[in-house]
């Protein structure tokens, strides 16, 4: 039996770790580094590159490079976040078949499961090389935001990628694992339970959980977050301002340029990536453009407090998912013991400032922010595994669990902040007189109404007993694994007639298309294995 | 999912229903510890062991909610639910209780307790409640004090269940007075509402029998003027054919006495008639037997007559069925007597 690895895969970087020796431990790539860039790229030569090669030819090939590939799991083309987000993406997202959202590169169109699983089969890649042993699953992380169909296509990416998807865990809880796993707590703490709040904002995704870690247990009283705010967004805003007074300086508009996109994003990241040490960061683009006198450079100097106040909105977004966590929890800032930050982004200080003034404590920084999450999913991975004694996970359902009724009002099923697994059972019954089915809409959010919430799925309930309206006595179950992932079932109570779906969002891949997939996926390991042997 | 039948959610943790909160999250780590997928990898029914031991704990974690729970359970669930037999969950109930065997004779111990104090009469519980209560204050350990604080409670508790059946009761009583009083009331109302309606129905009848009886005497009455009549003044043959008793067709006049009256009129008639026609015949000197009776005036008597006859006849039997208006009876009078008195002018001039 092969080795079970925890990954972290993130919005721009990813990691694989290992317990090993009663510790988890980061795995080094390829390269040298902890982290993996979250990127995927075909070049001119019809090679695909993943990781650090990847990235660093986006400058030269922007179209047929794909990045925050994780922003598009899951999702349909249509959905209002995605039409903002393909705005910003340099490479183009194409609708599939069934209206979810995939990309194109180089001519051919992938889903974003299959675009994940290239970067998952490049860490197991890694893992194996470290190992010297195959590896065979993995626990893999995902925002503790993620809905059942971003979940559902995570799973689907490690499918694709040959790992037996043993747990999705969230990341919040993988880093609260990881630092009760940490001397911090054998230190601190004996017997008694603490109460933390983990505060991740990452790349791509903010979460903010609230969770209860004891000796022998991890417990997650509430979480709270939001999919589509990160450090992306930061680096968006200095972009905005090296564009704005670009064009105000020289009149040339950088938007319409493809080609500067990928270098004013590297310069925007290197200098908030300053801004975090340094009081004041410069931008050195030279050649970005050009107009009719030559060559025009960008040189631009951001002072931190522009740069704070410039994200001060941001920052209180995330404040304000703490404040409806700690309303769940029914907590106050003063029952928490620890403020755990996790995610790259946190290293920025305003953050840190304000996080430490809302729960009013000095936030934790003796964990890697980097490398929390993938070490807390190697401690599950070797839970699963039964390696050593590991606290047990209780983890909840970030979102409401709804059905629509007959006049489009969302109606709760299993309520946010649940303990998974869970199973709840609703009744329900007809409308009309002699209604021989129904229509079952699962929906997930906190909307009041139906069209609020995202549609998980909807499935027909056919064969129902001939009555009058109201008659009937239809069972509609909802089951939530430990995956988090839902299985809806309805049966009328009389008939015995039943169907029961696991949810299927409609942008999920179906097992054909996996094993197309896995296909593709065998092909690219085979160039890339005949590529490094002749490196 | 909630619950199962007969096992409340106090039976899924393990716990007594007056368990406090640390205890219920102790046991809850402690069955999550076992039960949680995690750690039963290969038993597929650990995800809904699971999920009943978080609906279990999410309802009694959360002081409102497991109000509510407590208000919701009948109140002799909590202790009868360990005697029904056909319980599901019984197997996997007792397996966790062996685990854990202090808490066990725990759940004897104050169930006897409790069997205990519901036999002690109010004033002795109450005596028992002050005298607990000293020793709680005065209590050498936590331990001690706990449980004199849990004796406490549970004898509050007995006097605070016993006040509240009393009140229930009273108010059963009261409902079912108030109810008694009602059905006396509407059976009072009803019986009242079936007097009426029966004397009312007796009126009708004996209003309906009057009016037979006055029917019925007027008909007696005109009969016996009809045949005072008669007798006075015996009609006039043709006459008694058409003009019978003027008796209004009544609804029962369709029987025997019609077939009889017409037989006797068609047959007084018919003899007045012939009689009649043959005292013509022999006052016109021919014999009407004769085939030479047939002289003119003779003849054209003898069809007269046998008009007559035939109108008669005619007329008595429209009579007899009750068919004919006072008006044609009166005209067909005068046409008949007409007809008469033609006839025998006709044979005196003959004659």
């Amino acid at each position: 039996m092969g080795r079970v690895v925890g990954i972290d895969l993130g919005t721009t970087n990813s990691s694989v770790a290992i317990f090993e020796g009663g510790a988890p431990t980061v795995i080094v790539n390829a390269e040298g580094q902890r982290t993996t860039p979250s990127v995927v790229a075909v070049n001119p030569d019809g090679e695909r590159l993943v990781g650090v090669q990847a990235r660093n030819q986006a400058i030269l090939n922007p179209d047929n490079t794909v990045s925050s590939v994780k922003h598009l799991m899951g999702q349909r083309y249509d959905d209002p976040k995605i039409i903002e987000l393909r705005e910003k993406l340099p490479y183009a997202v194409v609708p599939a078949a069934n209206d979810a959202a995939w990309v194109a590169m180089a001519g051919n169109e992938y889903s974003p499961p299959e675009i994940a699983a290239m970067i998952l089969t490049r860490l197991k890649t890694d893992a194996e090389a470290y190992l010297d042993d195959e590896v065979t699953g993995a626990v893999i992380t995902v925002p503790a935001y993620f809905d059942d169909g971003q979940r559902t296509a995570t799973k689907d990416a490690g499918e694709i990628a040959g790992l037996q998807v043993e747990r999705i865990i969230n990341e919040p809880t993988a880093a609260a694992l990881a630092y009760g796993h940490s001397d911090h707590l054998a230190s601190s703490a004996t017997d008694e339970s603490q109460i933390i709040a983990v505060y991740d904002l990452g790349g791509g995704t903010f979460d903010i959980s609230i969770v209860d870690v004891s000796a022998d247990m991890i417990e997650v009283l509430a979480t709270n977050g939001d999919t589509f705010l990160g450090g992306d967004d930061f680096d968006e805003l200095i972009i905005g301002k090296l564009i704005e007074d670009f064009q105000a300086e020289t009149g040339v508009n950088l938007r319409e340029l493809p080609s500067a996109q990928q270098r004013l994003k590297d310069g925007a990241v290197q200098a908030k990536h300053d801004l975090s040490t340094l009081k004041s960061a410069t931008v050195n683009l030279p050649f970005i453009a050009a107009d009719v006198s030559g060559p025009l450079n960008l040189l631009s100097t951001i002072s931190r407090e522009d740069f704070e106040q410039m994200t001060e909105s941001l920052v209180e977004r995330t404040l304000d998912a703490c404040t409806r966590a700690l309303d769940d929890a029914q907590l106050s800032p003063s029952d928490l013991s620890r403020v755990l930050l996790v995610g790259g982004q946190t290293r920025m200080p305003s953050v840190q400032r304000r996080v430490g003034e809302f729960f009013g404590k000095e936030p934790l920084r003796g964990i890697n922010p980097d490398e929390a999450v993938a070490l807390g999913a190697a401690i599950q991975a070797a839970a699963l595994s039964g390696e050593g004694t590991q606290k047990v996970l209780v983890d909840v359902t970030p979102l409401t669990l709804s059905s629509e009724d007959y006049q489009g009002r969302a109606i709760p099923i299993i309520p946010r902040n649940t303990a998974i697994p869970t199973s709840e059972t609703s009744h329900w019954s007809t409308v009309a007189d002699f209604q021989r089915s129904v229509n079952v809409n699962v929906l997930q959010g906190e909307g009041d109404m139906a069209k609020d919430n995202k549609l998980l799925g909807e499935f027909v309930l056919e064969g129902i007993r001939l009555a009058k309206k109201g008659e009937p006595q239809i069972e509609l179950t909802f089951d939530v694994d430990a995956d988090g992932i839902l299985h809806a079932s309805a049966r009328d109570a009389d008939t015995g007639a039943e169907n029961a779906i696991t949810i299927n969002t409609g942008t999920e891949l179906g097992a054909q298309q996996i094993e197309e997939s896995k296909e593709r996926m065998e092909e690219f390991q085979q160039q890339e294995r005949e590529r490094r042997e002749i490196d | 999912m909630g619950e199962r039948e007969g096992t409340t959610h106090y039976d899924v943790l393990g716990v007594a229903p007056d368990a406090s909160a640390t205890d219920i999250r102790r046991a809850f780590q402690r069955l999550t510890l076992v039960h949680h997928p995690d750690r039963n990898r290969n038993d597929p029914s650990a995800g809904a062991r699971m999920a009943e031991i978080n609906a279990a704990y999410r309802v009694l974690r959360d002081r409102q909610k497991r109000r509510e729970y407590d208000a919701s359970l009948p109140s002799q669930t909590r202790d009868a639910a360990e005697d029904v037999a056909d319980d599901p969950f019984r197997d996997a109930r007792t397996h966790w209780e062996r685990a854990d065997p202090e808490q066990r004779e725990w759940r004897e111990y104050v169930r006897e307790v409790r069997a205990e104090l519901r036999g002690w009469a109010d004033s002795r519980l109450q005596a028992f409640v002050l005298s607990q209560g000293v020793l709680v204050s005065n209590a050498a350990s936590s331990e001690e004090r706990r449980m004199r604080q849990w004796f406490v409670d549970a004898a509050l508790g007995e006097l605070e269940s016993r006040r509240k059946n009393a009140e229930r009761e009273h108010a059963e009583r009261e409902q079912r007075r108030q109810a008694e009083r009602e059905m006396h009331r509407r059976a009072a109302r009803e019986r009242e509402e079936q007097a009426r309606r029966e004397q009312s129905e007796r009126d009708a009848a004996e209003r309906e029998r009057a009016e037979r009886e006055r029917l019925r005497r007027e008909e007696q009455q005109r009969a016996e003027q009809a045949r005072r009549e008669q007798r006075e003044a015996p009609p006039q043959p043709h006459k008694e054919a058409v003009a019978p008793p003027t008796e209004k067709r009544q609804p029962e006049g369709r029987d025997w006495r019609i077939v009889r009256r017409l037989a006797a009129r068609v047959g007084v008639a018919l003899v007045v008639i012939w009689a009649h026609l043959i005292a013509v015949a022999l006052s016109a000197g021919t014999d009407p037997d004769n085939p030479e009776f047939a002289s003119d005036g003779a003849g054209i008597a003898a069809g007269i007559w046998l008009l007559c006859t035939v109108f008669a006849l005619v007329l008595a039997t429209a009579d007899a069925f009750g068919n004919v208006t006072e008006v044609w009876r009166k005209r067909s009078i005068g046409v008949f007597a007409a007809l008469v008195v033609l006839s025998i002018v006709i044979s005196a001039v003959v004659g």
